[in-house]
């Protein structure tokens, strides 16, 4: 048994716990009074809280330990990582005040459930064996189930919420068997002493399928293709706001966890599991990005590009996990988008009304003349996750590209790039629409002054990273060296 | 004052979008000759660096060395006219035609000042926004399919470029993205890898060049353009992918580019005789001045893929050159448009009459166009191509074909049938505001053939770099700076004097 | 070190298969009465199918029951090892229960166990 410190050390561990303390304080006082604005304002308050000691934890990370006898890494990839979380879910809410979906007079459930989610996903991130990554997941698993199936009587809402519910507990599934086929081939979980006791040794049949379902259970949450199914439905149905919410922060601590495998549970001498992983990202690469090419809806479109930015972020994770490319490289890439993908949620929310039928291109045509300012900021959202530059999405591509060059990954890259063509042309179309079609109608988007805030700060995310990429680089390389195990 | 060049068509976008009412034009104009008269000093500014991402080796440099200062300020000269052209736009319009103008300038100065190659790419792919902005909004009827190939053949090759670059620092180990790290580095690679990274940047250049069989975004470009000219010149100041292969790709890479010559030499020949030819059997003006500028950028391109500093320099002086002459002769067009509704020949003949300004001004830009000596265009068409005689006289031999003889054809053939025969309707004379147009143009014309030797001196350095390698690989330039003054006269301008005396 | 556990299932295997050997060779043979096919041979006859939906409450009540359950089976543990950390784990059972506390507070104004 590890023998605790005592007394209570929260140092590393103070964001989730922060978090965790506005979402119960949500919780109550939604029983008292059923008012979404207050909701709003205690996760609000809770977020910019946690976010102060996200901040100092990635500012100084070694002097933080963690209590209660958990594995809680503080280093500059999950401190970084805890930030985006935080922003992410910061725009979340923003975009969710005057939404319907928190308007629900008899729920005031969905403030709790952002935070906890979030909570979950920082855990996640943190995480420095499979028990803490796996606690953290279901916490983060749990609240989004429910998030996503918010609109009932809704078809397609409820469709979300079932599909993404099963299909999801099968993958929690998966993983954990993956988890027990890994300790019963090392005796151990936490990710340091599986990774040692794996390069001890050739790895047997058993360590290799605990490692393969693993990457299946992660990729599942991080859709990867084959796995990749649930996401474009599940993004259509749940509510506009949640999606934009689950999109980056899912995305963001599913990445987390598989980096921190990747790069410590599986040591550079056991090539297989790399090799699984690079071809689940080749697939990712192909299929995310010519199934966004057949869609007409602007949330499926954004569904199959979550994807396909998946097989980018994959090429990042192997990259590093081979110890051959930093791990900043995926930190970087995940701000850069949530900023960037939260944002293209944030104006079709706007736009769409939450109009379940209302997911077709031609809602966007002739916005560029009645609404330029919206206008300006999805088109800056879109070309950025093409990659256009001098905009967050392009270095984050660029990175990437880079980091699997760097790992002599050159036929991936390549194919990368290729793909990245083929995003050029789904996303250009909603831009043309947007800017060289005439309007069908008058468009009226949705009053919400908060959710043009949440448009407008991820705008400024999106081009003041792509300005000056090294502050957010330096500040997560420079905590990156601190790397280390906190018992 | 090498970021002023950055800095004042940036202000001058940001006049032309925010500014009130006319403020907003005199802005972008003030911006745009503001822009040229500091562009005029440029050639001995020093260069400027700033880190931008240090962890990969990314920097913020710019540097108008050799080549560099002579396009930009080229083009800062064409962009006066194309500004005071688009400044005459209805109201509604005006504002985004100057903001897409000046931000495209921007950027486009930014292509040929950066010597760090991922700023350069930043740079080249940010240039082709603008410019699918003004297609795409104020362009003809089949605007959607011209945007759309447009953009797919400029992102494949771009993207196909990236992979190169992003390759060339993980695999010649070089220590920045700097063009001055990469040159030992990339130089010192393996024949073989330095061919595949070759073929990548070929494929982004190749496309904006554009060189036969990838034109044809060129053509619908021109041809679903808005018919005042203003967007057609400003991509014809984005034909950079010459510059491409001089200032980068052949330079840093010199087996691969002896490698690719066999392929690229023929396709530059090809594409010289091609759009040659084509422009004789156009029956229409802005078809055939899209050809008409294909068939020069074949010239360019045969410079270029000659390996020699000849051809190099000659390439890069017609490459400015044209940007006026192909520059000049769209404006007029526009003009033309104004005054007749449409573009075919049907519907001119004998406006001479009527518009003797207007007539002597085309005939003089076409004259420059087709190669005329003592205008524009002469110098470079004259040394690209005796570059590509030395590299392969047959070739050589083609695109003279095509680039000269019937450029003779096209340029006389277009004159008559717009100007002469039977006289139809009377059409109104060049205006005041239209002299105020073409007359930079014409005087750039008038500079650059009269005294091309100042000019070609400066590019005759960056020529130096960009083959001393391709003859021989061991030797290492000396460093850009330093190379700028020359005591005796560069071999481009002295074979060019020894041929102007013949003729 | 599984051999006693093997046995262990032999001897189990051994006495089931035994006992039904051995009614089936020893006990009376005859035609079962209807009562003795009933779920219960004794006592009220069943009614309908158990396969019917339940109010949700029954599984709420349930689930509360299991949560609180798990308290008193963590806090056994605790108590046990209290004296190696008693700082540590004293504020560890605080917060422990102050979070099952904001559930239950929860769940009773949101009237989960209001029976309506």
């Amino acid at each position: 048994m590890i023998v605790p410190p005592d007394g209570l050390v929260l140092g590393g561990i103070a964001p989730a716990l922060t978090l965790l303390v506005a979402a119960a304080t949500a919780l109550i006082l939604g029983t008292v009074r059923a008012d979404a604005r207050q909701g709003g304002a205690v996760a609000l308050l809770g977020l910019a809280a946690a976010a102060v000691f996200a901040v100092r934890n990635l500012v100084d990370p070694g002097a933080h330990g963690a209590t209660f006898g958990v594995q809680w890494v503080v280093d500059g990839a999950s401190a970084g990582l805890a930030v985006a979380i935080l922003v992410g879910t910061f725009l979340a809410v923003l975009l969710s005040w005057d939404a319907p979906v928190a308007r629900v007079g008899d729920r005031p459930e969905f403030h709790p459930l952002l935070l906890l989610a979030a909570t979950g996903g920082i855990a996640m991130v943190h995480a420095g064996d499979f028990v803490v990554l796996l606690l953290g997941l279901e916490i983060l698993s749990l609240s989004v189930y429910a998030l996503s199936a918010w609109r009932t009587g809704v078809r397609e809402g409820e469709e979300a919420g079932m599909k993404y519910f099963l299909l999801g507990a099968f993958a929690s599934a998966i993983l954990i068997y993956g988890v027990a086929l890994t300790y019963g081939a090392t005796g151990a979980f936490d990710f340091a002493s599986i990774g040692a006791a794996l390069a001890a040794g050739a790895p047997g049949p058993l360590a290799l399928l605990g490692g393969a379902f693993v990457l299946v259970g992660l990729g599942f949450k991080v859709s990867f293709a084959p796995f990749h199914q649930w996401a474009p439905d599940v993004y259509t149905g749940a509510p506009t706001p949640v999606t934009a919410f689950m999109s980056v922060v899912v995305k963001v601590a599913a990445f987390g966890a598989l980096l921190r495998v990747a790069s410590e549970a599986w040591p550079a001498t056991v090539p297989s599991l790399d090799l699984m992983l690079a071809i689940l990202v080749a697939l990712t690469l192909v299929v995310g990005n010519l199934g966004a090419l057949l869609q007409s809806g602007a949330k499926r479109m954004l569904g199959y590009s979550a994807v396909a930015h998946a097989g980018y972020l994959g090429l990042a994770v192997l990259a590093a996990g081979q110890g051959l490319a930093s791990p900043t490289t995926v930190v970087w890439y995940l701000l850069a988008y949530t900023f960037m993908n939260l944002g293209a949620f944030a104006v079709t929310h706007l736009v769409m009304h939450d109009d379940p039928q209302g997911d077709r291109i031609e809602a966007w045509q002739g916005l560029g003349a009645r609404k330029p300012g919206l206008a300006i900021a999805m088109t800056l959202f879109l070309f950025s996750l093409a990659g256009f530059p001098p905009l967050a999405g392009f270095f984050g591509k660029a990175l990437a590209v880079r980091a699997a060059f760097d790992a002599g990954w050159s036929s991936l890259a390549v194919l990368a790039l290729l793909a990245a063509v083929v995003a050029v042309v789904y996303y250009t179309r909603f831009v043309f629409a947007m800017w060289f079609a005439r309007a069908p109608r008058a468009i009226e988007v949705a009053p919400s002054d908060a959710a043009r805030w949440a448009v407008g700060l991820a705008a400024a995310g999106t081009v003041a990273m792509g300005l000056f990429p090294d502050v957010w680089y330096a500040l997560v390389e420079g905590a990156g060296a601190a790397l280390a195990l906190v018992p | 004052m090498t970021l002023w060049m950055l800095v004042l068509p940036l202000l001058g976008a940001a006049a032309a979008a925010f500014a009130p009412g006319r403020l907003a034009v005199v802005g972008a104009v003030a911006s745009a000759v503001a822009t040229f008269a500091t562009s005029a000093f440029l050639a001995g500014s020093g260069a400027l660096s700033v880190a931008w991402l240090p962890a990969l080796g990314i920097d913020v440099t710019l540097d108008p060395f050799g080549v560099r200062s002579v396009l930009v300020t080229t083009a800062a000269l064409t962009m006066v006219p194309v500004v005071l052209t688009a400044a005459r736009r209805p109201v509604d319009e005006r504002r985004r035609y100057l903001t897409a103008l000046l931000l495209m300038h921007t950027t486009l100065n930014g292509v040929f000042l950066a010597t760090d190659l991922v700023l350069m790419y930043v740079f080249w792919e940010a240039t082709l926004l603008p410019s699918l902005f003004l297609l795409g909004t104020f362009g003809g009827r089949g605007r959607r399919g011209a945007v759309t190939k447009y953009l797919v053949y400029a992102i494949t090759g771009s993207f196909l470029m990236l992979a190169s670059i992003l390759a060339i620092v993980p695999l010649s180990g070089a220590a920045s993205y700097a063009f001055a790290d990469l040159l030992p580095a990339a130089r010192a690679l393996d024949p073989v890898v330095q061919t595949w990274l070759f073929a990548g940047f070929a494929a982004a250049f190749a496309v904006k060049l554009p060189l036969f069989p990838l034109h044809a975004w060129l053509i619908d470009f021109h041809r679903e353009n808005p018919a005042s000219g203003v967007a057609d010149v400003a991509g014809t100041l984005y034909k950079v992918g010459g510059f491409g292969f001089f200032a980068w790709a052949i330079p840093l890479l010199p087996d691969g580019a002896a490698a690719f010559q066999p392929i690229l030499l023929p396709l530059a020949a090809a594409t010289a005789l091609w759009g040659g030819l084509a422009a004789t059997r156009q029956e229409d003006l802005k078809s055939m001045l899209a050809y008409m500028s294909l068939s020069h950028m074949g010239v360019v391109a045969l410079g270029v893929f000659s390996l020699t500093p000849l051809g190099g320099s000659g390439a890069m002086f017609l490459l400015a050159a044209q940007m006026l002459s192909t520059g000049a002769l769209f404006l007029i067009a526009g003009m033309l448009h104004e005054r007749t509704g449409g573009f075919d020949f049907a519907r001119y003949g004998g406006l001479a009459k009527g518009a003797p300004a207007l007539a002597a001004v085309t005939l003089f830009a076409l004259f420059a166009a087709i190669g005329v000596p003592g205008l524009s265009n002469f110098p470079g068409e004259f040394l690209a191509l005796a570059g590509g005689f030395a590299a392969s006289p047959w070739l050589g031999g083609v695109a003279a074909l095509g680039s000269v003889v019937a450029a003779g054809v096209y340029g006389v053939n277009t004159y008559q049938r717009l100007y002469q025969g039977p006289p139809g309707e009377r059409r109104a004379d060049l205006r005041a505001s239209e002299v105020l147009v073409v007359a930079p143009l014409i005087a750039g014309i008038l500079w650059l053939g009269l005294a091309p030797a100042p000019q070609l001196e400066r590019i005759d350095a960056s020529a130096q770099i960009a083959t001393t390698a391709a003859v021989d690989p061991t030797a290492v330039p000396p460093h850009a700076a330093d190379a700028a003054e020359g005591p005796e006269r560069s071999p481009a301008s002295t074979a060019l004097a020894a041929k102007g005396g013949e003729r | 070190m599984y051999t006693a556990l093997f046995m262990l299932f032999l001897a189990a295997g051994f006495i089931g298969v035994a006992a039904l050997a051995i009614t089936f060779v020893t006990g009376p043979k005859k035609t079962p009465q209807t009562a003795t096919l009933e779920a219960y041979e004794a006592g009220i006859p069943a009614a309908g199918d158990a396969r019917e939906r339940f109010p949700i409450h029954f599984y709420l009540v349930a689930m509360l029951f299991i949560i609180f359950d798990l308290e008193t089976a963590f806090f056994y543990p605790l108590a046990i090892r209290f004296q190696e950390a008693p700082q540590y784990l004293f504020w560890n059972a605080l917060v422990f229960v102050a979070i099952l506390g904001v559930g239950y507070v929860y769940v009773l104004r949101r009237g989960v166990l209001d029976w309506r």
